[in-house]
C-alpha cells in the first residue's frame, strides 16, 4: 500500500496529540509509584523502585469513605437527572409546546452561571432545610448542573429516532409509557450513556460544592485537600488518589467505548 | 389466517397546514376487500390524507368513517388499523421474530401463540429464515417484508401503506408488488395504498384515486382511467410515455368539423364534433401508442409533418421523439430502422384522441 507524504504527517500530529494527553496521566501514574523520598527528587526520574506505599495510605481509613460518598453522589447525580431530564427532553422533542424555545435557553441559561455564584445560597438553603453534610443536598445539586446537560443531549437524540417508528408503535397498540420505554429508551441507548458518564464526571470531580456542603460526608475531591498541608504536600498520595479516581471512569468509557462515536455524530440505527 | 372486513369512506375530508390546503373536501370510498391507490405526484396530499385515516393528523372538517363508524375523535391505536411506513419503521433494536410479535406483546397475547402466529406470518412472507436476525443485517426486500409481516399479524381492519417500494431497486420493486398484491388478494384485505409510481398503482390497483394539490381527479379503475382521464392532469400522469398534447382550432365545415393544428387539418368522427359544442380550442390529447410515423414528404391532411429527433430503443418497442408542432412521442416497433433527422408524417388514430378544453383542462370526449 502507497504511504504519502499526507498520511505520514497527519500519523505524526495524532501521534503528538496523543502524547500531549498521555503524558500527564502517565507521570501522575509514576508518581503514585514513588514513596515519601523518591516523590521529592530532583530531577524527577522515572527510573526509580516502585512502591505501593502511596496507595496504600489511600486505601484506608477515611479515603474508603471518601470513595463510597463519592460514588453515591455522582449516582445519585446521575439517576436524578435523567429521571426527571429525559422525559423532559421527549416532550420537547416530540410536542409543539408554547414558548419552547424560550424554555430550552431557560434550562439552558442554568449551565451558564457560574457555579461559584451558587455556593452561598445552596448552603444557606440546605442549612435551613438541615440536609448540610447529607448525600441528598449534594445530589440536589449536581441535579441542577447536570439537568440542561440531560435535556438538550437527549433531545438531539431523541430527535434522530424516526416518528414513523413511535407512530408504529402506536398503531400496534401501545400507549406512550410502553412507546417510552420499548422504542424511544432504546434507541437512544447511546445517548444516555454518553449523558450518564457527562453527568457522573461532573459530580465525581466537583470540589466547591461538596467542600462547603459536606464536613463528615466529603468526597474524594474534598479529601485530596487535605493532602496539601502548610509544611508538606504529601505529592505520591494525590497522585495515588488520582490514578484511583481515574478507575471508574476509565472503566465505563471502554466498555461504552462503541457507542462514542456514533453518540457525538447524534448517528441513529437506520431503521 | 381469518382477517375481519372493513369499508373505508372518506366524507368531504378538508386539511390545511398553515394556509396551504393539501386535503380539499375529499370524498372517497374504499370498498371492501378492494385495494385502492392514492396516486398523485409529490406534494399531492396523499400521504396526508393516508395519516388523516391512521389518526396521525386531524381533519379540519369532514368524517373518516371505518366499517360504519365515524372514528375522527378515536386515537390511532383504536382504529384497528396496521399501516406500513415508506422506511418500514422496523425497530433495529429488536430481532425479527420481536419486531413481527411487537403488535400482540402490546396486546399481552400469551408467548406461545404468539410464537406460533409469528412462524405462521414468517411462513407467508417467506421470511422464516431471518426470525434470528437483526434488522440491520437484512436486505432492503427483507425489511420490507418484516413490516408487512409486523402489519398482518394484528389482523387488521384496515391497511394502509405509505409508499413501501420507493426505496427499493427497480426490479425488486415489481417483484414485491406482485407479492402484496397476491397477499392482499389471498387475506382479503380492504387496503389503502399511496405512490407517487403511476406504473406501480396502474399494476396493482382494483381502483386508482388520483389527487393534485389536495384535490381529487379522477377515481376508476386503471384503464377506466387510462381509457378515460377526466383531465390534462390525469391525462398526463398515467401512461409511460406520457401522453402528448397538442393544441388546435375547431373549425366548422360543411364536410364536418375539423381541428386546425398549425397548417394541418385533422378530421374528427361526426359523434365526437357534435359533443364539442361551441368549443373553439381544444387541446388534443394523444398517447404514444395512438399514432404512428411515415416517412415521406409533409402531408397536411389526417397528418402531421414530423422530424425525428431521438430514437430510444425500449426493447418491446421504439419511442421516437418527434419535432413538429411541438416535441410529440410515438412508439414504433422495435425493428425499425428510422434515422434521427429523417423527416415524416405523425398519423394520429383521429378515433383514439382525447380532446380537452384548453382553458379548464377538462375532458370534452
Amino acid at each position: 500500500m502507497k504511504v504519502t507524504i499526507r498520511q505520514v504527517a497527519i500519523n505524526i500530529a495524532l501521534i503528538l496529540i496523543l502524547l500531549w494527553i498521555i503524558y500527564p496521566l502517565f507521570w501522575a501514574f509514576v508518581s503514585s509509584l514513588k514513596d515519601d523520598v523518591e516523590i521529592f527528587h530532583y530531577p524527577p526520574s522515572i527510573l526509580f523502585s516502585p512502591s505501593l506505599a502511596a496507595f496504600r495510605a489511600v486505601l484506608s481509613g477515611d479515603w474508603l469513605n471518601y470513595f463510597r460518598n463519592g460514588i453515591v453522589v455522582s449516582v445519585g447525580g446521575v439517576i436524578l437527572p435523567l429521571i426527571i431530564g429525559v422525559p423532559g427532553a421527549y416532550a420537547l422533542a416530540r410536542y409543539d409546546l408554547p414558548r419552547k424555545n424560550f424554555t430550552m435557553l431557560s434550562i439552558l441559561s442554568i449551565r451558564m452561571m457560574p457555579g461559584i455564584v451558587m455556593l452561598i445560597p445552596f448552603f444557606l438553603m440546605f442549612l435551613f432545610l438541615h440536609l448540610l453534610d447529607n448525600y441528598l443536598a449534594l445530589i440536589l445539586v449536581y441535579t441542577t448542573f447536570n439537568l440542561p446537560y440531560v435535556v438538550w443531549i437527549m433531545k438531539g437524540f431523541i430527535e434522530q429516532i424516526p416518528r414513523a417508528m413511535e407512530e408504529a408503535a402506536e398503531l400496534d397498540g401501545a400507549n406512550l409509557g410502553l412507546i417510552f420505554r420499548e422504542i424511544v429508551i432504546p434507541l437512544s441507548a447511546a445517548g444516555l450513556l454518553i449523558t450518564g458518564f457527562l453527568c457522573f464526571a461532573l459530580a465525581w470531580n466537583d470540589f466547591a460544592f461538596a467542600f462547603i456542603l459536606t464536613n463528615i460526608n466529603r468526597t474524594v475531591p474534598v479529601g485530596l485537600s487535605s493532602l496539601i498541608g502548610s509544611r508538606q504536600v504529601f505529592w505520591n498520595q494525590i497522585f495515588a488518589v488520582g490514578v484511583i479516581n481515574m478507575i471508574p471512569a476509565m472503566i465505563f468509557a471502554y466498555l461504552s467505548r462503541r457507542y462514542w462515536a456514533r453518540g457525538f455524530t447524534l448517528g441513529i440505527v437506520k431503521g | 389466517m381469518s382477517i375481519d372486513l372493513a369499508d373505508l369512506l372518506l366524507n368531504s375530508i378538508t386539511k390545511s397546514f398553515g394556509s396551504t390546503k393539501v386535503c380539499d373536501n375529499l370524498t372517497v370510498e374504499v370498498k371492501d376487500k378492494e385495494l385502492l391507490v392514492i396516486l398523485g405526484p409529490s406534494g399531492c396530499g396523499k400521504t396526508t390524507t393516508l395519516r388523516c385515516i391512521a389518526g396521525f393528523e386531524t381533519v379540519e372538517s369532514g368524517e373518516i368513517v371505518i366499517d360504519g363508524k365515524v372514528v375522527n375523535a378515536v386515537p390511532p391505536r383504536d382504529r384497528d388499523i396496521a399501516m406500513v411506513f415508506q422506511n418500514y419503521a422496523i425497530y433495529p433494536h429488536m430481532k425479527v421474530r420481536d419486531n413481527i410479535g411487537f403488535p400482540l406483546k402490546v396486546r399481552h397475547v400469551p408467548r406461545a401463540e404468539r410464537d406460533e402466529r409469528v412462524r405462521e406470518v414468517a411462513r407467508l412472507l417467506k421470511i422464516e429464515h431471518l426470525l434470528d436476525r437483526k434488522p440491520a443485517q437484512l436486505s432492503g426486500g427483507e425489511q420490507q417484508r418484516v413490516a408487512l409481516g409486523r402489519a398482518l399479524i394484528r389482523e387488521p381492519k384496515l391497511f394502509l401503506m405509505d409508499e413501501p417500494l420507493s426505496n427499493l431497486d427497480a426490479k425488486l420493486r415489481v417483484e414485491m408488488r406482485s407479492e402484496i398484491k397476491r397477499i392482499q388478494q389471498e387475506l382479503g384485505i380492504t387496503t389503502v395504498y399511496v405512490t407517487h409510481d403511476q406504473a406501480e398503482a396502474m399494476a396493482i390497483a382494483d381502483r386508482i384515486a388520483i389527487m393534485n394539490r389536495g384535490v381529487l381527479q379522477q377515481v376508476g379503475t386503471p384503464m377506466q382511467i387510462y381509457d378515460m382521464p377526466a383531465n390534462m392532469m390525469v391525462a398526463g400522469f398515467i401512461g409511460s410515455p406520457s401522453m402528448n398534447f397538442i393544441n388546435g382550432e375547431v373549425l366548422n365545415e360543411r364536410a364536418g368539423r375539423r381541428i386546425k393544428v398549425g397548417d394541418a387539418y385533422l378530421s374528427i368522427p361526426e359523434d365526437i364534433g357534435a359533443k364539442l359544442g361551441a368549443v373553439s380550442e381544444v387541446t388534443i390529447g394523444l398517447r404514444p401508442e395512438d399514432g404512428s410515423f411515415e416517412p415521406g414528404p409533409p402531408l397536411l391532411r389526417d397528418a402531421l409533418p414530423a422530424e425525428i429527433y431521438t430514437i430510444e430503443p425500449m426493447g418491446t418497442n421504439t419511442v421516437l421523439t418527434l419535432n413538429s408542432i411541438s416535441m410529440l412521442r410515438i412508439l414504433v416497433s422495435p425493428d425499425t430502422n428510422l434515422k434521427i433527422g429523417e423527416k415524416g408524417n405523425i398519423h394520429p388514430k383521429t378515433t383514439r384522441m382525447h380532446l380537452f378544453d384548453s382553458k379548464s383542462g377538462e375532458r370534452i370526449v
